[in-house]
C-alpha cells in the first residue's frame, strides 16, 4: 500500500515508525497500526490544506512526539513492573525457606557468624581509627614529631613550643606531658591519668567546659573532666571552686570539662594541671622536661606548609641550641592518637573481611550445590518467557532474604563481642567504644547484605543455568554437573589462596609470640603477685612503710619456699632509667649521644631471694647496706661485661660527681619493658637509697584475692594517701602485650575457620566425583585396576585446584601479607623457610585429608554391586 | 479486571480535550484530533503520540470505553477504532470543569 504514497510521506512514516521503537511493545501492539493510519491521515489532510512542507513539519513534530511518549511510557512500564515483580520474588523467596526451614536458619546463622566479628571490628576501627575527634574544625590541629626509626616520636623540649609559635602557618599551639597522679580528698586517694599543659591548649583543641574556666598562665590549679568529678566528687559544677589534694599539694579545681577529650596518651586523660616550665623562660633547653606538641593549623594554611616553616625553627633552634639530629614531622591529631592502634587494626579488619568473603562464597557453593535440582524449575520459568534478568533478579532477592536477617543477627553477635572484649582487655589498653557506633555500621551492614546477597545470586548463574537452561529447552541435554563442578573449583582456588595467606600470618604472628615469650627473663615469674602502689608521700616516708609492710606481710605465708621484697620498679614490666656521667672515676664523662640509660633499681635485702635472680659473683645486700645505702652496689651481667670486663668485684663506681659505690655483686640481667624489646644493662642499690620502693612482690601459692584484700587493708591503714594495684607477675608482664596476644588469637580463629570452610568444598567436591564416577570406577576396578589407581582418580581433581589455590596463596603470602605483618613481628622473618613450609604443610594436609576421605570410600566400590545397580 | 481508581483526580489538559471531543458521538482518533484542531481554532494540535497516550490512560481509568464503528462510518480502514465517554469520563470532565471556573473566578478576583 506504501508504494501509493509520495516518497516524502513513506519517508516521514519510516521515520516515525523508527521513533514508534521507543514505545513499549505492549503500547505498539495495542495502538500502533492505529496511531501511524492516524497520522497517515493527519499527514494527507495537511498536505491538502497547507503544503507539502507543512506537511513534513508536522511528520517531524509527530516523530519527536513519539519519542517523548516512548520514554516516558518506559519509565512508568519499568516502575510497575519491578515493584511487582519485587513483591512476587519476596514471596517466592519466603516460600522456598518454608519448604527447608533448616537450610535457611543455616545459611542466616553462618552468616551472623562471620559478619558478627566483621561489624565488630568496623565499629573499633571506626572507633579508634576513622571517627573524626570532638573538636571543632579537628582536621586543622597537627602534632609535631621526629622521624625516628620505629615511627614519629612525639616527645619534644616544651621550650620548643614557644619556638614553634613563630611558625605562621598555626594560629596557635600548645604542649601537654601525660603523666600519672594521685587525686584525693578526705584523705584517700585515687590513681589517674594526668597530664600537665601548657596554658591554652584547652582553648586551642576546643573542648568544651561543663563548668568553670581553663587554666590561666602560671596558675596553680587543675581542671578535671566531668566523669572525674561525677565519680569522685558526686556532683559536677559545684566541685569548681574546691581544694582536692593532687599530688600530695591542696589544689583548686577550676574548671570542669564535658568530656576527657582523646589525646596522645595511653589512657584517658582525667586531670589537667598546668606545664609550669613550658610558659616560664627557661634558662637551657635540656631544663623544663618535655612535651607533645599540638597546633592548630590557620584556616588559609595547608599541613605541607606548615611542615615547611616548622623545620626551618627546627634547624634555627639546633643551629643555637644544639641537639640531636632529628626530621621534624607533622601528623593529625586523628593519626597521633589512634597511634600505634591503626596497623593493627587494619589489618585486623582486613583478615575480617576476607574470612566474610570465604565464608559467603561458602555458602554461595552450598546454593550452588542445590542449584542443580533446580535446573526444571528454571527451565521452566524461562520457557514461560522469564528473562535472564528477572530470573537474577529473584535470585538476588532470595539471597537478600537470608542476607538480611543474617547481617542483623550479625549486628547483634559483633556487639556481644564487642561487649566481651570489654569485659576481658584491662581497661585503658583500648579506647572501646561503649557501643557501636550506629551510623557507620548501617552503612557497613548494608553493604555486607549487599555483598551476600550478590554473591548468593552468582551462585546459580556461576553453575551456568541460564544458559544450560536455554539449551535444555532446545533439547541439546544438560551440562549443568560439569559447569557446578567448574564453579565449585574456581572457588576451591580462592578459598585455599586465601586459608593459606591467613595461616601464614597466623604462623607468623604465633612464633613471634612464641618467642617473646620464651626469651629468657632472669628470674622466676610462677607464683609470684605484683603489687604496685603509688604514694604521694615523702620518699623516706614511704621507705618507712615499706618497711612495716613488709614485716606485716611475710607471716601471711611462712613458708620457707615463699617471701616477700620491695623494688622500686616492677622486675619484667619496667624500671626506672638512670643516665650516668660516667661509669668509673678516671673514665672520661659520656657525651649526649653515647650516654647509656641504665635500669636502676633500689631493692631490700631479700629481693634477689624472692625473685630467683641468680648471683653470679659476690653476695646481695645485707640488713647492713641499708645502713650505708649509697657505698655498695650490685650490677647485671650485661653491665659488667660491658663497662667492667675483667673484674667487676670490688670496683668503685662513679656514676654522678663524687659517689663511690663499690661492686659487691654480679647477678644476671633482668628483662624489663615489654618483652620484644632489648634488655638492657642494669644496677640494684639498697632499698634505703633515696628512691621510692614502688612494688612489692610475694612469691607464694596464695590467690591474688587473699593477698589484695590483705594488702590493701594493711596499707590504707600505714599510707592512706597510697593507691595499690595488685595481680599476677605473669598477668603484669602480659598486659602490655594483651592486644598482640588478642590479635593473634583472633588470626588463629580466623585462619582456621577460613580452612574449614576451604575444608568443607574440597571434600564435597572429592564427594561429589566419587558419586558421579562411580559406575566408571566400578568397571575400572572390574578391569583390574587397584585400589590405590580409583583413589587417585578422584583426588587428582580435587588437588589440582587446591595447588593452584596455593600457588595463588603463595603470591598472595608474599606481596601482600609478608610486607604488612613483617613490621609487627618480634625476631621473626616472614622469609623463614622453615615458617613458610611449615604453613604450606598445613593448608596441603588438611586438603589433601578431605579429599583423602571421600576418595577411600571409591576405593571400597565393589563392581559387583555398582553393575548390578545399573 | 483492573480495578478503577475512585476519583482520576485532575485531568491533563490532553484529556480533558479529548472527553470534550467525545462529548456527542463515537469517534477514532483522527476524528478526535480534527474535532480539538477545530474547536480551539487551530491553537492546540494533538499529535498521535500524545493523542493515544492519553487514550490508552483514559481507558485504563474508565473514561471511555471502545465500541463498534457506527454503521454510518465513512471510511473502511480497517485499523481505525472508535471511542465513547463513558459516565464516569462525563463526570469526571464536570468535575475539571468546575476546578476550571472556580480558577476563573478566583483569577477575576485577584486580577480585579
Amino acid at each position: 500500500m506504501t508504494d501509493r504514497h509520495p516518497l516524502w510521506l513513506r519517508a516521514g512514516l519510516t521515520a516515525y515508525r523508527l521513533s514508534c521503537r521507543l514505545l513499549p511493545r505492549s503500547f505498539r501492539d495495542r495502538f500502533g497500526a492505529e496511531a501511524e493510519g492516524t497520522l497517515q491521515d493527519l499527514l494527507e489532510d495537511t498536505r491538502r490544506t497547507h503544503g507539502s512542507r507543512a506537511a513534513m513539519t508536522t511528520a517531524a513534530a509527530a516523530c519527536g512526539d513519539v519519542a517523548r511518549v516512548g520514554v516516558s511510557e518506559r519509565a512508568t512500564a519499568w516502575h510497575s513492573a519491578v515493584s511487582a515483580g519485587i513483591t512476587s520474588d519476596l514471596g517466592q523467596a519466603v516460600r522456598i525457606y518454608r519448604r527447608q526451614p533448616g537450610l535457611a536458619a543455616a545459611l542466616a546463622l553462618t552468616l551472623a557468624l562471620v559478619a558478627g566479628p566483621a561489624v565488630a571490628i568496623f565499629s573499633l576501627l571506626y572507633h579508634v581509627v576513622l571517627a573524626p575527634l570532638p573538636y571543632p574544625d579537628a582536621d586543622r590541629l597537627v602534632v609535631l614529631g621526629h622521624q625516628t626509626r620505629h615511627g614519629i616520636f612525639h616527645y619534644l623540649p616544651v621550650a620548643s613550643v614557644s619556638d614553634y609559635r613563630a611558625v605562621q602557618a598555626f594560629s596557635m599551639v600548645g604542649g601537654m606531658f601525660p603523666v600519672g597522679s594521685n587525686i584525693g580528698a578526705d584523705g584517700e586517694a585515687v590513681r589517674v591519668q594526668a597530664s600537665r599543659v601548657t596554658a591554652g591548649l584547652l582553648t586551642i583543641l576546643g573542648v568544651p567546659f561543663a563548668a568553670g574556666r581553663d587554666l590561666e598562665r602560671g596558675e596553680h590549679a587543675i581542671v578535671v573532666t566531668r566523669g572525674l568529678a561525677l565519680a569522685r566528687f558526686g556532683s559536677d559544677a559545684a566541685v569548681v571552686g574546691q581544694t582536692v589534694i593532687f599530688n600530695r599539694k591542696p589544689t583548686p579545681i577550676v574548671g570542669v570539662l564535658a568530656y576527657s577529650p582523646p589525646l596522645p596518651a595511653t589512657r584517658a586523660i582525667e586531670v589537667f594541671s598546668p606545664h609550669v616550665s613550658a610558659d616560664q623562660a627557661v634558662p637551657s633547653r635540656k631544663q623544663g622536661g618535655q612535651a607533645i606538641v599540638i597546633a592548630r593549623l590557620r584556616p588559609d594554611s595547608t599541613r605541607t606548609a606548615a611542615l615547611a616553616q616548622a623545620r626551618i625553627v627546627a634547624s634555627a633552634v639546633r643551629r643555637d641550641f644544639g641537639g640531636p639530629e632529628a626530621t621534624i614531622d607533622l601528623v593529625t591529631l586523628r593519626t597521633a592518637v589512634s597511634g600505634s592502634m591503626r596497623v593493627p587494626l587494619l589489618i585486623l579488619f582486613a583478615t575480617v573481611l576476607v574470612v566474610f568473603l570465604i565464608a559467603v562464597t561458602s555458602l554461595a557453593s552450598l546454593v550452588l550445590a542445590r542449584a542443580a535440582s533446580r535446573a526444571s524449575d528454571v527451565a521452566v520459568r524461562r520457557s514461560l518467557g522469564a528473562s535472564g534478568w528477572r530470573l537474577v533478579r529473584s535470585w538476588l532477592v532470595e539471597g537478600a532474604v537470608l542476607a538480611v536477617p543474617g547481617t542483623v543477627l550479625g549486628v547483634w553477635v559483633g556487639n556481644l563481642l564487642l561487649g566481651y572484649t570489654r569485659a576481658t582487655l584491662p581497661s585503658g589498653i583500648l579506647p572501646l567504644p561503649d557501643s557501636m557506633e550506629i551510623g557507620p555500621i548501617v552503612v557497613g551492614v548494608i553493604a555486607l547484605a549487599f555483598v551476600s546477597a550478590g554473591l548468593f545470586a552468582m551462585a546459580p548463574l556461576a553453575a551456568g543455568l541460564l544458559r544450560t537452561s536455554a539449551s535444555w529447552r532446545d533439547g541439546a541435554g544438560s551440562t549443568a554437573g560439569l559447569r557446578r563442578v567448574r564453579a565449585q573449583s574456581v572457588l576451591i582456588v580462592v578459598q585455599v589462596a586465601l586459608s593459606l595467606v591467613l595461616v601464614a600470618s597466623a604462623v607468623w604472628l604465633s612464633t613471634s609470640l612464641w618467642r617473646m615469650f620464651s626469651r629468657p627473663i632472669g628470674f622466676d615469674p610462677t607464683n609470684l603477685v605484683a603489687m604496685q602502689t603509688q604514694s604521694t608521700q615523702l620518699n623516706a616516708v614511704q621507705i618507712q612503710t615499706a618497711r612495716l609492710m613488709l614485716e606485716r606481710l611475710r607471716p601471711l605465708d611462712s613458708n620457707p619456699a615463699s617471701g616477700v621484697a620491695v623494688s622500686s620498679s616492677l622486675p619484667g614490666v619496667n624500671a626506672g632509667r638512670y643516665g650516668p656521667r660516667r661509669i668509673r672515676a678516671g673514665d672520661p664523662e659520656f657525651t649526649d649521644e653515647d650516654q647509656p640509660s641504665l635500669a636502676r633499681s633500689a631493692v631490700s635485702t631479700d629481693y634477689f631471694r624472692v625473685l630467683g635472680i641468680r648471683l653470679l659473683e659476690g653476695r646481695t645486700f645485707t640488713a647492713a647496706d641499708e645502713a650505708n645505702p649509697e657505698r655498695v652496689i650490685v650490677v647485671s651481667r650485661s653491665f659488667a661485661a660491658r663497662w667492667l670486663p675483667d673484674d667487676a668485684l670490688g670496683q668503685v663506681l662513679t656514676f654522678n660527681r663524687d659517689d663511690r659505690r663499690e661492686v659487691i655483686g654480679v647477678v644476671e640481667d633482668v628483662h624489663t619493658g615489654r618483652l620484644s624489646q632489648d634488655r638492657i644493662p642494669q644496677f640494684y642499690t639498697p632499698m634505703n637509697d633515696g628512691i621510692a620502693p614502688s612494688t612489692y612482690v610475694f612469691r607464694t601459692p596464695l590467690a591474688v584475692e587473699t593477698i589484695r584484700r590483705e594488702a590493701t587493708t594493711l596499707l590504707r591503714e600505714l599510707d592512706p594517701t597510697a593507691t595499690l594495684a595488685v595481680r599476677s607477675l605473669a598477668e603484669a608482664m602480659a598486659m602490655p602485650l594483651v592486644l598482640e596476644i588478642t590479635a593473634n588469637r583472633l588470626t588463629i580463629a580466623l585462619a582456621a575457620l577460613a580452612l574449614l570452610l576451604a575444608v568443607v568444598n574440597v571434600y564435597a567436591l572429592s564427594a561429589f566425583a566419587v558419586v558421579q564416577r562411580t559406575r566408571e570406577i566400578g568397571i575400572r576396578i572390574a578391569l583390574g585396576a587397584r585400589a590405590g589407581d580409583a583413589m587417585r582418580l578422584v583426588m587428582r581433581r580435587g588437588l589440582v585446584w587446591v595447588s593452584v589455590g596455593m600457588a595463588l596463596g603463595a603470591a598472595g603470602v608474599i606481596f601482600l601479607a609478608a610486607p604488612l605483618i613483617e613490621r609487627q613481628l618480634f625476631e621473626t622473618r616472614t622469609s623463614d623457610p622453615v615458617l613458610l613450609a611449615l604453613a604450606f604443610a598445613i593448608v596441603a594436609g588438611v586438603a589433601i585429608l578431605a579429599s583423602w576421605l571421600p576418595a577411600r570410600r571409591a576405593a571400597s566400590i565393589d563392581p559387583a554391586v555398582t553393575l548390578r545397580a545399573e | 479486571m483492573k480495578r478503577l481508581r475512585i476519583d482520576p483526580g485532575p485531568l491533563s489538559q490532553p484529556a480533558l480535550h479529548i472527553l470534550l471531543a467525545l462529548g456527542v458521538d463515537a469517534k477514532h482518533g483522527y476524528a478526535i484530533m480534527q474535532d480539538i484542531a477545530a474547536e480551539s481554532a487551530g491553537a492546540l494540535r494533538l499529535l498521535p503520540g500524545t493523542l493515544y497516550s492519553t487514550i490508552k490512560k483514559l481507558l485504563a481509568d474508565g473514561l471511555i470505553e471502545e465500541v463498534d464503528p457506527p454503521r454510518d462510518a465513512e471510511s473502511d480502514d480497517a485499523r481505525r477504532r472508535y471511542y465513547k465517554v463513558t459516565r464516569r469520563g462525563r463526570l469526571a470532565a464536570e468535575a475539571e470543569m468546575r476546578r476550571m471556573a472556580l480558577l476563573v473566578r478566583l483569577g477575576r478576583v485577584f486580577l480585579s
